[in-house]
């Protein structure tokens, strides 16, 4: 019986259970370009030096020359979306890791099931997503958001910007079209499906903005309670990091042109593919792949 | 433990043009043996290919 429950235990240990690691952009570069070491158990890994150890700056200058990048242009991936950096740093965030903002905030998740939007024989699945995206009306999100930004501490919360959607089955996803998780096609996919849904969600968050007027935290960078900001105003953090979604868009673009290509020379059979062209589609009409709407403020 | 076919597989299979009876084959193969790499005809030993 112990025996039974040691098992079962081990079998769901980790299911119930959300630890969260905050790593640098260092740290990442460290997959694809350092060095790899032999660890005690067997496994390869990248060879991390320690913090402070002797000679670590030496190692820095070697390897930014290796990389042939700014060091340190922007810190982390976290600090570079940051969209309220004129209030301050992003501390942690829930266990899980949805939610990522400034201290004693909190937002509503709306998670879309894509696979409830999949379609078997498949061309516009993205543009499948969108209206569900779309279908949340400000008027809908606004009354949806309003019991969150009242409760406890309203004045710490009032920083609030929007509910914040997101998906789920992603991997499920691109598995379901024959696509592997860690290829271009599905980074691409992701990315794609990604980008449409963060466009709209800004649309949405611009009309709320342009009847009601932005979220305090906007133009008043001391509205989550914090008394030492970094800036006054958050306005250009806002839109530099909407300007950087819209650039990331090219990036995508060219991806899928690639795996338009590499999926007709893989399957002859197919005229197309339709998911490549139809995320094409979806992106030209994406807000993303416009420039930011200054209306917003 | 308790073990499930990936309930994926059906879908990605039938998406890449696989039939309806190859891509049970493939299940079943999977469901005994833990891997798709592997995969062909029980009896005949032939690879499986999309239809």
């Amino acid at each position: 019986m112990a025996a039974t429950m040691a098992r079962l235990t081990a079998s769901i240990m980790y299911q119930n259970e959300n630890l969260t690691v905050r790593v640098s952009d260092e740290f990442h570069a460290c997959g694809d370009r350092r060095p790899r070491v032999v660890d005690e158990a067997g496994d390869r890994r990248p060879a991390l030096r320690e913090e402070g150890s002797e000679g670590a700056a030496a190692q820095d200058r070697r390897r930014h020359a290796r990389l042939r990048r700014p060091r340190h242009a922007v810190r982390h991936q976290i600090d570079k979306w940051h969209t309220c950096k004129g209030t301050g740093r992003q501390n942690s965030t829930n266990p899980c890791s949805e939610y990522l903002f400034l201290d004693n905030t909190a937002c509503n998740l709306a998670s879309l099931n894509l696979l409830s939007s999949r379609r078997p024989t498949a061309p516009s699945t993205w543009s499948a997503s969108k209206p569900r995206c779309a279908s949340s009306s400000p008027r809908r999100r606004s009354s949806s958001i309003t019991p969150a930004t009242r409760s406890r501490r309203s004045g710490e919360l009032a920083h609030l910007p929007h509910a914040r959607p997101r998906y789920a089955n992603l991997g499920a996803l691109i598995m379901s079209y024959g696509l592997g998780y860690d290829t271009d096609e599905g980074r691409a996919l992701a990315g794609a499906i990604t980008s449409i849904m963060t466009g709209h969600a800004y649309e949405q968050s611009a009309k709320m903005a342009k009847s009601m007027g932005p979220f305090p935290g906007y133009h008043d960078t001391r509205a989550s309670g914090v008394k030492k900001t970094v800036d006054s105003t958050n306005e250009p953090y806002m839109l530099e990091v909407i300007e950087q979604h819209r650039s990331h868009v090219s990036r995508i673009r060219r991806a899928t042109a690639s795996v338009t290509s590499r999926t007709k020379r893989r399957r002859p059979g197919m005229a197309h593919s339709p998911w490549a062209k139809s995320t094409a589609t979806a992106m030209r009409r994406s807000p993303c792949s416009r420039p930011p709407a200054r209306s917003a403020s | 433990m308790l073990k499930i076919v990936n309930q994926t597989v059906k879908p990605a299979l039938t998406y890449l043009g696989y039939d309806a009876a190859t891509t049970e084959q493939i299940i079943a193969h999977i469901d005994k043996y833990d891997t798709i790499e592997d995969v062909q005809d029980e009896q005949t030993g032939r690879r499986f290919t999309p239809a």
